[in-house]
């Protein structure tokens, strides 16, 4: 059977009933990332054989009698989470050769529910970007149209499932990493809760808002893979130890009566007005679906972005400490001192982007500057935080758009740097204020996906799942695929 | 013109955990390079930090043990550096809210009194590895054993104005962790260091002068001679006229001298801020009261009670209780013996100048002190005179045990029964009828000469076993 | 305006180099990203506690026990110079 663009939901079935073998599905995963990544780059790391051999691992399981949802089901991970053995760059030539000694706990736990890990997809460096550009491995292309970015800086991820590589891939949501992408490639994205998967081995942007995520189909995928990715880790302070639901059960759970926010900021002229209209259908959808639909207020929705680009650069830049060219990474060549090993590792390891936020990190941080900017963003978070609960506090559900455009132009000069932090405008709240958000297809604006976001209380990612299953029982967006020409 | 030292000192104390701070790798000094490493210690990416418990225990346990006020909810902060021993290119560390706030200790001074040093905070934090410089040629070698042992930084107000008044400090608060159990305190291994804050002011000066930093100071000896040596290059400097520069420095104890530290010259912006990886840490009221429930008698405590119960001397009292294994061993060897007076005497004689002599301290010494206490009672109910303890002693010392079967297999008994020394006595009497006669018609002081010819008689006689109180006493009765 | 002789200050406290081709450019989006900020200063934040992380729980503590997850030959796999088990760096003067 073809297995490209089938639900994990579907491919499990025929595993049990025998009509295909994990094998199958790996050997069709690698012919399709073999057709289609020399023209889209989605994938910078395939381990085939071992993948291979994992899987005849995983048709031995299932010919026991195993039957778990995800034994033998074929992925990929954002090339930012430690696998053992496995090269794990973060897209950085910093760490171009680095090979971790062990797993993240994601990767762990998801190699634990028999999923079949077969690489690792590209990213923006250090997930610093919202178009995947920043990568040292180039840009990935949109397979909607391949002149275009898929976003990011999950962008591997969201193309690799957008394109039928594979039918689930992780991400990892900072500012809008897995949301934006998700809906610039027309698929399912959900940033859980702050603290509801675990960071450990997940290499560290800003530590207050990294989050893990599956990327998927649809909700239902979505909620399969959740089930094993989250809960509590020893490994991770920040972890949360709130018993983890089965997020597959209340998927069908009728969704009448439940309360859904708009806020006006998030239609404000930020927002493309072909966008707009497809996100007001969509909402329109679930109103008809029983949800009442109610205007609210972000005040600080602007507010957010700046507050963003304080906290995370200067979380950044202490994290980004460590890769000095001393323990591992890139070390320059005959260095003449310890200063020259440090300045040109460094200076030569990161990209552009990643430097100048390292850059505004450390100037926020800085003893002149630490109360007027990095203190001062400490308070606005909260007090946007505060903003987003007494919503939540009236509404079950925000929703809204989870990017202002579509997918926009590669090596688009015509965009100030300030000008791509404010594509992250609508996704950046619910990582400041920890809250789970979720993308999903939701129209196709000129032949392009557009994403709606519904943003949840904090562990309602039942809920959210539950909204977007829902959605997603009464449209056909996230059916819609891509007509790539290598498309078989 | 005359000038004052201000002093004020950061001990950092290397906590007795079994394993690291925010890590599951050992502590033990003294491993294979390199060996006692985590993914955390070696700062690989994804790796977090997840507190140790015992290390906030022993912080907490610290903070009681001299009087300060606990941090209800305190945090960890990153000091951002770049060192290649320090692998995260940031400490962990506490710079906003410390877990021990002000409290203020009462160091004893040798007279008896106490000198107040107002501790400023007490704070958790990461050590950083070892630089080797001396393994391989044209490089540093960069070992992290030591990376992540969790450190307690005691911070003091600039109280300091002698170095006598330092080392007092210096050996209290040694003193006082090794009987919280906290820390081994071994200066030798780094688990106390020292960093000295040293400025000048003329006499009678408030305002304080700039100041200079003497870091990692190790030994006691080395601390005195540090301050003298810094504190004389400032006062030539202030007195030519210049300026003291706010710096680091190291002390040179070869060449007696101290210098600005090279890697410190950078000026730096350690850009704190509270480490996002790690939430704040809560102690409740019922958490305190079990560990002050569970604290020893502090050597404060146990000062005063030998001075006022046990009415020893406050030097006695001062030296006993500056180690814990040695106040123990005194307080078994008191008690036992019922002679608190003799037992300091013993602990602070022969034991001090054995454990010495072999360059050992108190708990690594397997002599017991109910070997000792019991050696005292033989002295007291007159078994055994001075001169026979300390054979006794000796041979304890070597390792023999059991006070009595000593006396027994050695023959020392003290001859004590009367009747026995009136046997020689008469003997000697018959036998030295002139000396006799002498004696009788004597003066005193003749007497007193005649009296020492006497013993010295009968202790031949009794092979030196004759207790010479009664002996003494007899030859009166016998003579006069 | 920040000079550009601060943002190759702070770069230095970061140990990144910037060229004298790129000073130029740099400062300018440094200033750009900065005015971003301003936004922030309008905001009245008297009293407000400043916010570290979403998570609400207070920080768990691990029992003192210990435990090797990995061995030394495999964490100092990467290492890009290493002699004898230390990692090497150019001879450092303190």
């Amino acid at each position: 059977m073809p297995i490209a663009f089938e639900s994990i939901a579907t491919l499990s079935q025929a595993l049990k009933n025998g009509e295909v073998s994990s094998r199958q599905l790996v050997e069709q995963a690698v012919a399709r990332i073999d057709s289609l990544n020399p023209q889209l780059n989605a994938v910078v790391c395939l381990e085939a054989e071992q993948a291979l051999a994992n899987a005849d691992q995983a048709d031995a399981r299932r010919a026991k009698g195993e039957h778990s949802p995800l034994l033998g089901i074929p992925m990929l991970h954002k090339d930012i989470f430690c696998t053992q053995g496995m090269r794990t760059t973060c897209a950085s030539k910093m760490l171009a050769d680095f090979v971790p000694p062990y797993d993240a706990t994601v990767v762990q736990k998801l190699k634990d529910a028999g999923m079949i890990n077969l690489g690792k997809c590209n990213m923006d460096e250090f997930a610093m970007g919202s178009s995947n550009e920043t990568s040292v491995f180039g840009a990935c292309k949109n397979p909607w149209d391949v002149t275009r970015v898929p976003g990011g800086s999950s962008g591997g991820s969201a193309v690799a499932v957008a394109s039928g590589m594979v039918p689930f891939a992780t991400g990892t949501d900072t500012g809008g990493s897995i949301r934006q992408p998700a809906a610039l490639c027309g698929i399912t994205g959900l940033k859980p809760t702050y603290g509801r998967v675990s960071r450990y081995g997940m290499i560290a942007f800003a530590s207050s808002m990294d989050q893990a995520g599956p990327m998927a189909h649809s909700a239902q995928d979505c909620a399969l893979v959740l089930n094993a990715m989250a809960g509590h880790d020893p490994l991770d302070s920040t972890c949360d130890n709130t018993p983890v639901p089965n997020y597959h059960q209340t998927l069908d759970h009728p969704i009448a009566g439940l309360r859904i926010g708009v806020p006006k900021e998030f239609f404000s002229s930020h927002l493309n007005t072909e966008v707009a209209t497809a996100i007001d259908a969509a909402i329109c959808e679930l109103e008809r679906a029983g949800a009442t639909v109610k205007e609210v207020s972000l005040p600080s929705t602007d507010l957010a972005v700046s507050t963003y680009y304080v906290i995370a650069p200067a979380e950044a830049s202490a994290n980004l400490s460590r890769y000095d060219g001393v323990r591992y990474g890139y070390r320059c060549e005959a260095p003449s001192d310890l200063q020259d090993l440090y300045f040109r590792s460094r200076t030569e390891g990161f990209g552009a982007e990643v430097k100048r936020r390292i850059l505004v990190g450390t100037f926020t941080l800085s003893a002149a500057s630490y109360d007027q900017y990095f203190m001062k963003a400490q308070q606005v978070r909260r007090l946007i935080t505060q903003e987003y609960d007494s919503v939540l506090n009236e509404v079950d559900v925000i929703a809204g758009p989870a990017a202002p455009n579509t997918a926009f132009a590669l090596n688009d000069t015509s965009k100030s740097i300030t000008d791509m932090y404010m594509e992250d405008v609508f996704t950046i709240g619910a990582n400041l204020a920890g809250l789970p958000a979720i993308s999903l297809p939701a129209g196709l604006v000129n032949g392009l996906p557009v994403g709606l976001q519904l943003i949840g209380q904090r562990f309602g990612e039942a809920q959210l799942l539950n909204v977007a299953h829902q959605f997603q029982s009464r449209t056909d967006w996230h059916t819609r695929r891509p007509t790539l020409e290598a498309v078989r | 013109m005359h000038w004052e030292m201000v002093m004020g000192l950061e001990v950092h104390l290397q906590l007795a955990t079994h394993s690291k701070i925010f890590s599951s790798s050992s502590t033990q000094f003294g491993a294979e390079v390199n060996t006692h490493t985590n993914p955390l210690d070696m700062a690989l990416p994804g790796t977090l930090p997840v507190l140790n418990h015992e290390a906030v225990t022993l912080a907490i346990v610290f903070g009681l043990g001299i009087g300060a006020e606990i941090g209800k909810i305190s945090r960890f902060d990153r000091k951002n550096y770049f060192y290649p021993d320090l692998p995260k290119g940031y400490q962990i560390s506490q710079f906003f809210e410390p877990i021990v706030k002000e409290g203020i200790f009462d160091v004893p001074l040798e007279d008896g009194s106490t000198f107040p040093v107002r501790i400023l905070r007490a704070h958790l934090e990461e050590d950083a590895g070892k630089s080797v410089h001396d393994a391989i040629p044209a490089h540093t070698g960069i070992d992290l054993n030591r990376a992540g042992t969790p450190l307690l930084e005691v911070v003091t107000e600039p109280d300091f104005r002698t170095s006598e008044q330092v080392i007092a400090y210096l050996k209290a608060l040694h003193a006082l962790v090794t009987y919280l159990g906290i820390s081994d305190g071994n200066m030798s291994e780094g688990s106390m260091r020292c960093d000295v804050n040293i400025s000048l002011r003329p006499m009678g000066e408030s305002a304080y002068g700039t100041r200079t930093e003497l870091k990692n100071i190790n030994s006691f000896r080395f601390i005195e001679r540090a301050i003298h040596v810094e504190s004389q290059r400032q006062q030539d400097l202030l007195e030519a006229g210049h300026t003291v520069t706010q710096e680091t420095r190291l002390f040179d104890p070869d060449r007696d001298e101290t210098r600005a530290m090279r890697s410190k010259e950078v000026a730096n912006d350690y850009r704190y801020f509270p480490d996002p990886d790690l939430l704040p840490i809560v102690i409740d009221d019922a958490t305190i009261e079990n560990i002050r429930a569970s604290l020893p008698e502090l050597p404060v405590a146990k000062r005063l009670r030998y001075t006022e119960e046990l009415g020893l001397s406050n030097y006695d009292a001062n030296l006993l209780t500056q180690e814990r294994a040695t106040a123990e061993f005194f307080e078994i060897v008191a008690e036992t013996s019922e002679n608190p007076k003799s037992a300091a005497n013993w602990v602070l004689g022969d034991v001090s100048a054995a454990l010495n002599k072999e360059g050992i301290s108190m708990s690594d010494a397997t002599l017991s002190a109910i070997d000792v206490a019991t050696l005292i009672a033989r002295i007291d109910d007159n078994t055994l005179s001075s001169k026979m303890a300390k054979d006794v002693f000796d041979a304890l010392w070597q390792g023999e045990t059991d006070v009595d079967s000593i006396i027994d297999r050695k023959g020392l008994k003290q001859v004590s029964d009367s009747g026995a020394l009136e046997v020689i006595i008469n003997a000697l009497i018959s036998e030295n009828t002139a000396q006799v006669e002498q004696y009788r018609v004597a003066d005193e002081g003749k007497q007193k000469k005649l009296i020492g010819f006497f013993v010295g008689q009968a202790m031949k006689a009794s092979k030196g076993q004759a207790n010479p109180q009664l002996l003494n006493q007899l030859l009166k009765e016998k003579l006069g | 305006m920040t000079q550009a002789s601060t943002v190759k200050d702070v770069a230095a406290l970061a140990r990144l180099t910037i060229s004298e081709h790129d000073i130029e450019n740099v400062t300018a989006e440094f200033n750009q990203t900065l005015a971003l900020f301003d936004a922030l200063q309008s905001v009245d934040t008297h009293g407000v506690a400043p916010m570290v992380n979403p998570c609400t729980a207070n920080q768990p503590l691990r029992t003192d026990n210990v435990t090797t997850l990995v061995e030394r030959e495999e964490l100092m796999k990467n290492a890009p110079s290493k002699e004898e088990n230390y990692f090497l760096v150019p001879r450092v003067i303190d």
